[in-house]
């Protein structure tokens, strides 16, 4: 009889190397497919908004939406929900305004201040979340009150013609091989927190922590951490659209923030994360942005209003949680008349 | 004969896995105790579940009074005349003893306000000492056992199930028990009484029937010739599947061990285990010996400390601690406590070993793919790939997956709670060789198990628990199947009297323990967030007074009480589904919606008729809302924020399409009509006082608006007293939805033309306002008269704000800031008390370890 603890590098007929599953693979490839049928349409339809031109005019604002819907993402995969976009975005560009007063020589200083409130900001909602277990959505809703109260408070104390520092617009508005400068730092951070999520140890945890809170803690992870660490990571990444945004448009309102309210949500949802925790895929998500972007563009190019955007946006995330929830019940059902419950003693004893 | 009472053909019932019951037949007579006797997973609780209509058979016929059970459903074998109690399943411990007695109740009186009478007529025949006043949450496990019978019992029932009732009673309580039982049979009613004590059984039943692996052994009338042994003898004897471990001498190296820990089903449990010693747990299912081997690894808390070889000591309810002291838990539950049903294999064994694998936190996939592999290949899991999600495997699969973390890292002592539980024959071959493995290592296994021939195969040494203590310890080459059952079912100890010590309870100290206690408690007595709102608004009230003289002018409170309307609508709309556990952030959008709409079909130029047609319309658009969001969230499942997140996206959008900017007058009669006065009064807030007044009598003092507080605090216990959980659920969405078009019809009087963003700030309030009011997260808590005085304490706030000319960033900051608080007041204290109860835990740490060792 063989000892279970076997030889190591006994390697059976399956196949090594980095595999995902077909499930998996079909969760987060969905919305390519989606984004390719979805091309084909505008060629279809609205042809001009398939232009070089309107594509680089365009791609800049996917972007900035990929950025935050990470951010979202990753709170959604820890198993929380974040309403704060709009009220980070809008501190972090706020203080770019305050802090460098327009001159090139305070940019830096002020670029560590925006990125650091907006972590804060963060780090106050994972407590309230984590720590104090009180619901994400009314923390994010509230603290994302207050901060919008203190940043009214103190816009109102700056001039009220304020620009950020020439050379950060200047960088905000440049092109890197032809794409702007925010594309690039989008696939940077796409890559990055793709790595650190599926290569490191804090990330396979983190993952963990969202599947199943109660059995991670069992395990011995210390869930707490983790949970304040989503929040912590989503405010960097708002603070960084902040400021990319505060760049591009130069003179940027308190209304900043405002269309990535629900956007992120829809992006992160389309994009395959599970709301109920554990896995997502940040490719998917920016996938899910350049999706929803075009989707505008190609309604803007059809001459239908904006607005029409938000009623799409609405039907894709019922829609696309429609489809995975039900291939999520599907297996839930299966793991219940597997699980403990239902297993050798029948129901009850 | 006359017509059987319960009649059951041909059952046959099988779960993945395992044939529960096999061409079972049952027939039990008016009058008649039938004891149906078994091992743990011979199918008793199937049967039962069956015959009650909570579970679907396979084949087989039920009969009740005669008339047959036509589909699964618990409500239709109530009809019929079958009365279940459940161990203690059913209760909503939120509720009160009366309330839980009239939700039940079929000839219950009209209103709540006669039930506490109705509940002591009730109680009272069965010499029961229960308060009708009190909480269900309260009472020790024995009255709500008593309780539970007491409500099947009420219903004049033909046919009595009984499941394991006499569990969590003491000697006292068993015989009041069986006075219950012999009064309720004198009338005509037939008993099936399903029990693992022998000389309970013995003592009560008319006739027994004997299940093994779900097959009919028999079925015996009790008198004199019957003994214990001969009943013992013909439940056990299933065909042996295991080989027998040949025992090894037991090395005298103790791996762990712990004196005297008591938790929540069992007292002064003192043991050891040995290194490279497989150790059972038995017993009947209850009976403490899950909750002892839980504590050991963590999972549960228990008073006292747990030792391990080498000196280290680890606090019961802290897996960490254990992990790091080298005692590895496998629970019971694996898709709550030990899978990660959507992460892949791969991930799921390596997940507590990752640190093996990682140099610099960046984990090798190479090292890592080939240890799973090898773990793969010698268990034996059968997967795909590595990656499949571990949800998708067979329970076999799952637990082998499981059983492979031990292999990784160092554990000393390994916990396993039901370690073949729905798994198949071939596998649990595996899994025993796995944990024999582990043994030969030198490690020590602790193994629970309602398996006795599973234990009687694996173990050297098996500690046999009824209600809570050990009573027997088996060793070497007495373990055996008969002699686990027989001594857990011939024990005639009953529950202690003296309930286990409340753990959780210690832990709350400290000053604010008093404050916390009274807002813990605050929405169980309604008057509490309604008096404290009360005190807030006068305080705050008095303070405008003090520093503005404009504040308590006429003009300035009818502005504030105007203003009230649409958020106290809005608020009573978002009451409606914080009740059932949902939330719906789609309120302010439709709010700005309905403004909109209000602009073309309730516009300016407008008639009376038109205007009636609009009204109409709008109303029309919030049902349809709402019901697509109950829907959304009742048949396909999603989540009430995303769901409700979705609608906002749309309802937005066609603010938006219909008014791209404000634009629209909408008809002055409509919007004088919604102001119209009494006094200095606006009339609105009369009526909506009125409204919630009486929505509050309908929630606290009728049976529909008792089913609505029941679903919210529990909902499986609700459906199992018949409540329609859908109906109220959808029913809530519908509700807040046409409120919330109501509350739009306030704000358009107020802003005069179709506007599309005008509602949006009113989402948040809604739900500040309502949870100040005494609105749980949670469900099931708050009251009408609460969201409207929060909704008043919200627009007093602002006012004031305004009044003295604070900056409009400070408005919008203290809005936010009592929400949290609001949350906080009702919500936030217990895991405060926790971490205060740490931190306590934390200083005075060299002393309690000095006193335990």
């Amino acid at each position: 009889m063989t000892t279970p603890a076997g030889s190591p590098g006994n390697v059976l007929g399956i196949a090594a190397g980095p595999i995902l599953s077909r499930s998996v693979q079909l969760r987060f490839a969905a919305i390519w497919i989606a984004f390719a049928v979805l091309l084909a349409l505008s060629a279809l339809i609205a042809p001009r908004s398939l232009l070089p031109t309107t594509f680089l005019a365009v791609i800049p604002f996917a972007a900035f939406l990929a950025i935050a819907s990470m951010g979202e993402a990753i709170v959604l995969m820890s198993r929380g929900i974040d309403l704060s976009i709009p009220a980070i975005m809008a501190l972090s560009s706020t203080i770019i305004l305050g802090f460098s007063r327009g001159r090139d020589e305070d940019m830096l200083v002020a670029i560590a201040a925006a990125l650091a409130f907006a972590v804060a900001v963060g780090l106050i909602n994972g407590v309230l979340v984590a720590v104090l277990r009180l619901n994400a959505l009314i923390v994010t809703l509230a603290v994302g009150a207050m901060v919008s109260g203190a940043t009214l408070w103190y816009r109102e104390s700056l001039p009220a013609e304020s620009r950020v520092p020439p050379a950060l617009a200047e960088w905000g508005g440049s092109r890197v091989i032809g794409l702007n400068v925010s594309v690039w730092v989008a696939a940077v951070l796409v890559v990055v927190i793709t790595v650190v999520l599926r290569k490191t140890t804090f990330g396979r945890r983190f993952s963990a922590i969202g599947a199943n809170p109660r059995a991670a803690w069992i395990a011995g992870i210390r869930v707490t951490i983790y949970q304040i660490a989503a929040f912590v990571c989503a405010g960097f990444l708002y603070g960084v659209v902040g400021i990319l945004v505060s760049a591009f448009i130069r003179n940027p309102t308190l209304l900043v923030g405002d269309p990535y309210l629900l956007a992120p949500i829809a992006a992160a949802v389309l994009g395959g994360t599970a709301i109920t925790g554990g896995i997502g895929s940040m490719v998917a998500v920016a996938g899910a942005a350049l999706f929803l972007t075009h989707l505008g563009q190609m309604l803007k190019t059809m001459g239908l209003s904006t607005a029409i955007q938000l009623v799409f946006q609405g039907l894709a995330i019922a829609l696309g949680m429609a489809l995975a929830e039900s291939r999520f019940s599907r297996f839930s059902r299966l793991r219940s008349l597997l699980g403990a419950r239902y297993g050798r003693g029948p129901p009850l004893e | 004969m006359n017509v059987a009472s319960l009649e059951l053909t041909g059952i046959s019932k099988s779960y993945p896995g395992v044939q529960a019951l096999r061409g079972v037949s049952f027939s039990c007579g008016p009058g008649e105790i039938r004891a149906v006797l078994g091992e743990n997973g011979s199918g008793k609780s199937t049967l039962l579940g069956i015959a009650s209509g909570a579970v679907a058979p396979d084949a087989g016929r039920v009969v009740i009074n005669g008339r047959p059970l036509q589909s699964t459903d618990p409500l239709l074998a109530r009809r019929l005349g079958l009365a279940t109690v459940y161990q203690d399943d059913s209760l909503i411990r939120e509720l009160t003893v009366a309330e839980n007695l009239f939700l039940a109740a079929v000839d219950a009186p009209l209103s709540l306000a006669s039930v506490r009478r109705y509940a002591k007529e009730k109680l009272a025949p069965h010499g029961l000492n229960i308060e009708p006043d009190a909480l269900v949450g309260d009472l020790t496990p024995a009255q709500r056992q008593f309780l539970e019978i007491v409500k099947a019992v009420s219903a004049n029932p033909k046919v009595l199930l009984l499941d394991e009732p006499t569990s969590s009673l003491d000697l006292a309580g068993v015989e009041k028990l069986s006075a219950i039982i012999r009064r309720v049979t004198a009338e005509g009613t037939a008993v099936v009484y399903v029990s693992h004590r022998l000389h309970e059984i013995l003592a009560l039943a008319d006739r027994v029937t004997i299940l093994r692996d779900g097959e009919d052994r028999g079925t015996y009338d009790i008198n004199a010739g019957l003994s214990e042994s001969d009943l013992v003898a013909l439940m056990i004897g299933r065909p042996i599947e295991t080989e027998h471990r040949e025992r090894v001498a037991m090395g005298d190296r103790v791996a762990m061990w712990a004196t005297r820990l008591s938790g929540a089903r069992f007292q002064e449990f003192t043991f050891h285990v040995h290194r490279g010693e497989i150790l059972g747990f038995a017993g009947a299912e209850g009976n403490g010996q899950r909750n002892v081997i839980r504590a050991l690894g963590g999972l549960e808390e228990a008073s006292g400390r747990v030792f391990v070889a080498g000196g280290a000591s680890v606090r019961p309810g802290a897996p960490r601690e254990a992990l790091t002291a080298g005692i590895l838990s496998l629970s019971a539950d694996r898709s709550q406590e030990s899978l990660f049903p959507a992460l892949g294999v791969r991930e799921n064994i390596t997940i507590q070993a990752l640190g093996d694998f990682a140099v610099g936190g960046l984990v090798s996939s190479r090292r890592e793919q080939a240890r799973a592999a090898s773990l793969v290949d010698d268990l034996d899991i059968v997967t795909p790939t590595l990656d499949q999600p571990v949800g998708s495997l067979s329970g076999g699969n799952q637990q082998k997956t499981v059983l492979a973390r031990s292999f990784l890292g160092d554990a000393r002592t390994i916990l396993i709670d039901e370690p073949t539980q729905g798994v198949d024959a071939n596998a649990r071959f595996d899994i025993y060789r796995a944990i024999r493995a582990k043994a030969e290592q030198g490690v020590a296994c602790v193994v629970n198990s309602s398996d006795a021939l599973e234990l009687a195969g694996l173990c050297d040494r098996v500690l046999v628990f009824s209600r809570g203590r050990v009573i027997r310890e088996l060793r070497g080459s007495d373990i055996t199947e008969e002699s686990i059952v027989s001594s857990f079912l011939r024990s005639r100890d009953t529950a202690d009297s003296v309930t286990a010590p409340d753990v959780r309870r210690a832990t709350g100290r400290l000053s604010f323990a008093g404050l916390r206690k009274l807002f813990a408690s605050g929405g169980n007595r309604w008057w509490v967030p309604l008096a404290f709102l009360f005190l807030l608004i006068v305080v705050v009230g008095g303070y405008a007074a003090l520093r503005s003289n404009v504040f308590l002018t006429p003009i300035n409170i009818r502005h504030i009480l105007l203003a009230t309307a649409p958020l106290a609508l809005v608020t009573l709309a978002q009451f409606n589904v914080l009740m059932v556990r949902g939330f719906d952030i789609s309120v302010g959008a439709l709010m700005s919606l309905t403004v909109v709409l209000a602009s073309f079909i309730v516009a300016a130029e407008f008639g009376p008729s038109q205007l009636m047609l609009g009204i109409l319309g709008c109303l029309l658009v919030g049902v349809v809302a709402g019901y697509a969001n109950g829907a959304l969230v009742r048949f396909a499942g999603i989540n009430s924020v995303i769901t409700t997140i979705a609608m906002l996206s749309l309802l937005q959008g066609f603010a938006f399409l219909g008014r791209p900017s404000p634009f629209g007058a909408i008809s002055t009669d409509f919007t004088g009509l919604l102001q119209t006065r009494v006094g200095s009064v606006p009339l609105s807030f009369f009526v909506i006082v009125a409204g919630a007044i009486a929505a509050d009598v309908w929630l606290y003092f009728t049976r529909s608006g008792l089913k609505l507080r029941a679903v919210g605090f529990r909902e499986e216990a609700a459906k199992r007293n018949g409540v329609r959980i859908n109906f109220v659920h959808v029913r809530a969405y519908v509700l807040s939805a046409v409120l919330a078009v109501l509350a739009g019809f306030f704000l358009s009087s107020e802003v005069g033309f179709g506007h599309p963003t005008v509602g949006a700030n009113y989402t948040l309030t809604s739900i500040a306002a309502a949870v100040l009011g005494g609105a749980a997260l949670t469900g099931g808590r708050g009251s009408y008269v609460g969201a409207v005085l929060g909704a008043l304490f919200f627009t007093l706030t602002l006012n004031i704000i305004t009044l003295l000319g604070l900056n409009t960033g400070a408005g919008i900051i203290i809005s936010g800031a009592l929400t949290l608080f609001a949350v906080m007041l009702y919500s936030g204290w217990r895991p405060v008390g926790q971490i205060w109860a740490r931190l306590n835990a934390f200083v005075r740490r060299p002393f309690a370890s000095a006193q335990t060792s």
